[in-house]
C-alpha cells in the first residue's frame, strides 16, 4: 500500500509481528507469484523464509526497477535497511513480536534517505543513509511485504533437476504508523508491484483497527542467475569454449615434456643446456606465453559471438562493468595459460603422467560442475586447482537474496582473484619440485 | 584368438596400476553415490521428484573417468613403449588385437561395474530412507531400479569401449583421455549454453554420456529426450563408431 510524499518528509511504523506460509504443492519449477493466482486453492503451511521482508519505502514510483530505500523486518536476518536492489545493511537484531515489536523509520532529505530502528519507538539508532538518483520530488512511499520462493537445492547433476521451489507468502502487522511532511491525495492504495501474472487476487492489504496487516510475496531484489533467476551471466558466452580450451592446454602443456622423455629427446636437451631449472623455467614461459596469446584472442572473439547469440536467443543478460568484462576474459585466459604451465611442471615430475595430468587439472572442474552435491563440490572449488575457475564470475551472490548458488550455475565458493591464485600457488608448488626432481633424478 | 585373447589378459593384468585404477572404479564410485545420497534433502510433503537410482548411481560420473584412463592406457601404453611393434609382429592380424583388448577391457570393467553399481545401490538403500524422498524406496527387485544398476554397468564397459577406440586412434595417452573426456563433459557444458529447445533436445539425443545416463533414470522417463535403452544405445553407437575407426586406421597405418 502506498502514497504520494511531496519533498521532504518522513514514515515510522511499529512492527509487531512477521508471519509466513510455505505453498504445499512441491517440485517444478521456481514458483512465482502466478502459481498462486493460478492455483488459488493450493494448500499453505505456516513457516517464514528467512529473506521474507516486511516494513516501509520510499520508492521513486511503484513501476518495478525504480530507485528505492526500504527499512525492513526479515524473517530470521533482523531488521534491515536495503536499497536500489543491491544495497543491504543490518539493524537490530531478532524478530518482531507482539511484546518485543521493531520501529522502523524513514526520513527523506532531497534524494537523500536516512534509515532508522528503534526497540521502544522512544531511542532511535540511525542504520543507514543512502542518496538514491532519480528520486523525483514527489515519491511514492507506504508500507510492503515480500516473501520469496523457497528454493532447496536437492542435488546436482548434468541432467538437471538440481533444485526445487515453493511459493511463499507472508505478512506483516503494521501499527503506530505516522506521517511526517506532505502527503498529498487521501488514502492508502494497495498494489501489486511487478507482477507480470495479473492480480494475484490475495487480500494484499486489510485494516486492523488502527493497524495494518500487508501481504506478500516474491521478492525486491536483484534479477540473479540460477533455477531461482531470470538471468545469464556473461562469462555463460564463453563456458564450453574456455573449457574445452583447459584440456587442450593442459594436453599440450603436458607433452610439451612428456614427448622429450619419450622419445629421448630430454637428454640431448639437458646436454645442450645443463642448467636443468633453466630448461623448466624457459619451457614454462614459451608454453605459457603461447597458449596465453591462443587464449586471449579466442576469448576476445568468443565473448562478443556468444552474447550477440545468448541475446537473440532472447536471455537476459546480467549487466557488469567493463572492468568486470575485462577481468573475466584476462582471467579466462590466463587460467588456459596458467593450466598448461601446470600440466607442464605435473608432466616434468611424474614423466609418463601426461593421463594423470589431464586427470589433475579437468576431473575436479568437471565433478564440481556436474555431478557433486554442493557442499562436496564448495570444497573441490576450494582446494583443488579448479578453484580458478572462480575467476570467470561476473556477477557476485548476493546474500539478501535467496537463490541456487551453486558451481553449477557459475557461483562459485571463492572471489575471483583468490580462486585463481590456488591455481597458481598449485603450479608454483608443482614447478617447484619439478626443478628439484630435474636435478635429482637421472634424465 | 584366444592365444591373443591371452596375451592382451596377461598384458592389463600385468600393467601397472591396473589393479589400483579397478580399486578406483569401485571405490571412488560408491563413495561419490553415497555421499550425494546422504546430501540429499527435501522438505516438502509429497517428494520433490527425485529419483532414488539416480541419485545412489551419481559416482558413475567420476567412475567413468577411470574407466576411460584404463581403457586409454592399454593401448597407448604400448605406443609410448613402442611395444606395439612387437604385439604386431608376433600377432599380425591387427583387427583380431583390437577385437581381444576389446573383450579383456570390456570383461575387466563389467566386474568392476558390477561391484561399484552394486556398492552404490546398497549405500543408497542404507542412506536415503529418512531423507524425505517419497515413492517406493530403492530395490533391485524392482524392474526400474534393476535396470537403472544393470544399464550403469553396461554404461561404464562401453565407456571402456569408446576410449579404447579414442586411444588406438590417437595413440598418445595424453590426447586420448583429453578428447574422451572433452566428448563426455563438454556436451553438456554446451547443451547449457543452448535456449533453443528443438537444438538442446537434438544435443542430449546425441551426447554420449547425457544420452547414455539416460538408463539410470527411473522417475519423470517421459519428460526425457530418449527411452533408457535409446540413450544407451546412443551411447553403443559412439563406442561402436570410435572403434571401428581405430580398426581402420590400425589396418592402414604403420605401427
Amino acid at each position: 500500500m502506498h502514497r504520494a510524499l511531496a519533498g521532504n518528509g518522513s514514515i515510522t511504523v511499529r512492527v509487531t509481528s512477521l508471519t509466513g506460509l510455505y505453498s504445499s504443492s512441491g517440485g517444478g519449477e521456481s514458483a512465482t507469484g502466478g502459481s498462486l493466482a493460478q492455483n488459488p486453492t493450493v494448500g499453505w503451511t505456516p513457516d517464514v523464509e528467512p529473506w521474507s521482508k516486511a516494513g516501509i519505502i520510499i520508492k521513486a514510483s511503484t513501476k518495478p526497477g525504480s530507485a528505492y530505500a526500504a527499512m525492513m523486518v526479515t524473517g530470521s536476518h533482523g531488521v534491515r535497511m536495503q536499497w536500489n536492489y543491491t544495497g543491504d545493511i543490518a539493524g537490530l537484531g531478532g524478530a518482531p513480536t507482539t511484546a518485543s515489536p521493531r520501529w522502523l523509520r524513514l526520513v527523506r532529505h532531497g534524494g537523500t534517505i536516512i534509515g532508522y530502528d528503534s526497540a521502544d519507538g522512544t531511542s532511535w539508532t540511525k542504520v543507514g543513509t543512502v542518496t538514491l538518483t532519480g528520486l523525483s520530488a514527489t515519491a511514492q512511499a507506504g508500507l510492503f511485504a515480500t516473501s520469496p520462493a523457497h528454493n532447496m537445492v536437492t542435488s546436482q547433476s548434468a541432467i538437471g533437476s538440481s533444485g526445487t521451489g515453493v511459493s511463499t507468502q507472508d505478512t506483516g502487522t503494521f501499527d503506530h504508523l505516522s506521517l511526517g511532511g506532505t502527503w498529498p491525495g487521501g488514502a492508502w492504495t494497495g498494489a501489486d508491484v511487478g507482477d507480470t501474472n495479473g492480480p494475484s487476487g490475495l487480500d494484499r492489504f486489510r485494516r486492523i483497527g488502527a493497524g495494518f496487516a500487508v501481504s506478500g510475496n516474491g521478492d525486491i531484489a536483484p534479477v540473479v542467475a540460477g533455477t531461482m533467476g531470470a538471468g545469464t551471466q556473461i562469462e555463460y558466452a564463453i563456458s564450453p569454449g574456455s573449457f574445452a580450451a583447459v584440456i587442450a592446454a593442459g594436453v599440450l602443456g603436458a607433452l610439451f615434456i612428456t614427448a622429450e622423455y619419450r622419445r629421448g629427446l630430454i637428454r640431448l636437451t639437458l646436454t645442450a643446456s645443463p642448467r636443468r631449472g633453466r630448461v623448466l623455467a624457459a619451457k614454462a614461459i614459451v608454453i605459457g606465453a603461447v597458449t596465453l596469446a591462443a587464449g586471449i584472442t579466442g576469448i576476445a572473439i568468443a565473448l562478443p559471438v556468444g552474447l550477440a547469440k545468448l541475446r537473440d536467443e532472447g536471455n537476459q543478460i546480467l549487466p557488469v562493468t567493463a572492468l568486470t568484462e575485462l577481468r573475466v576474459i584476462a582471467g579466462a585466459a590466463a587460467l588456459i595459460a596458467v593450466a598448461a604451465v601446470l600440466a607442464l611442471a605435473v608432466g616434468a615430475v611424474l614423466r609418463r603422467g601426461a593421463l594423470a595430468v589431464t586427470v589433475v587439472i579437468v576431473v575436479p572442474y568437471l565433478l564440481a560442475i556436474t555431478a557433486l552435491p554442493a557442499g562436496a563440490a564448495d570444497w573441490v572449488l576450494r582446494i583443488t586447482p579448479a578453484a580458478a575457475i572462480a575467476i570467470e564470475q561476473s556477477v557476485p551472490a548476493y546474500p539478501q537474496v535467496t537463490a541456487a548458488y551453486t558451481p553449477m550455475y557459475g557461483y562459485y565458493p571463492l572471489a575471483p582473484w583468490t580462486g585463481f591464485a590456488v591455481l597458481c600457488a598449485w603450479t608454483v608448488a608443482a614447478l617447484t619440485l619439478a626443478a628439484f626432481l630435474l636435478y635429482r633424478r637421472d634424465a | 584368438m584366444s592365444r591373443t585373447l591371452h596375451a592382451e589378459w596377461t598384458k592389463l593384468r600385468t600393467a601397472g596400476g591396473t589393479g589400483w585404477l579397478r580399486l578406483a572404479v569401485v571405490v571412488l564410485t560408491a563413495a561419490v553415490g553415497a555421499a550425494t545420497a546422504a546430501s540429499v534433502t527435501c522438505h516438502v510433503a509429497g517428494g520433490c521428484g527425485q529419483d532414488p537410482a539416480e541419485l545412489s548411481l551419481t559416482g558413475v560420473y567420476l567412475g567413468q573417468a577411470v574407466v576411460a584412463i584404463i581403457a586409454v592406457l592399454a593401448i597407448s601404453g604400448e605406443y609410448g613403449a613402442e611395444m606395439i611393434r612387437l604385439t604386431f609382429a608376433a600377432m599380425p592380424r591387427r583387427f583380431s588385437v583390437l577385437a581381444a583388448k576389446a573383450a579383456v577391457v570390456t570383461g575387466l570393467v563389467l566386474v568392476a561395474g558390477t561391484v561399484a553399481s552394486a556398492g552404490s545401490v546398497l549405500a543408497g538403500q542404507l542412506i536415503l530412507p529418512g531423507h524425505g524422498l517419497a515413492g517406493p524406496p530403492l530395490s533391485l527387485g524392482n524392474g526400474a531400479d534393476l535396470r537403472a544398476a544393470l544399464g550403469s554397468v553396461l554404461y561404464l564397459a562401453l565407456i571402456g569401449l569408446l576410449a579404447l577406440g579414442v586411444a588406438t586412434t590417437v595413440r598418445n595417452s595424453a590426447a586420448a583421455i583429453g578428447i574422451v573426456l572433452g566428448l563426455l563433459f563438454l556436451f553438456p557444458l554446451l547443451t547449457a549454453t543452448v535456449s533453443a529447445g528443438a537444438w538442446r533436445r537434438h544435443l542430449e539425443q546425441i551426447a554420449p554420456m547425457t544420452a547414455g545416463l539416460d538408463v539410470q533414470a527411473t522417475a519423470n522417463i517421459r519428460a526425457l529426450p530418449l527411452t533408457p535403452w535409446q540413450g544407451l544405445g546412443v551411447l553403443a553407437a559412439w563406442a561402436t563408431g570410435t572403434l571401428l575407426l581405430a580398426g581402420l586406421t590400425l589396418q592402414l597405418r604403420d605401427a
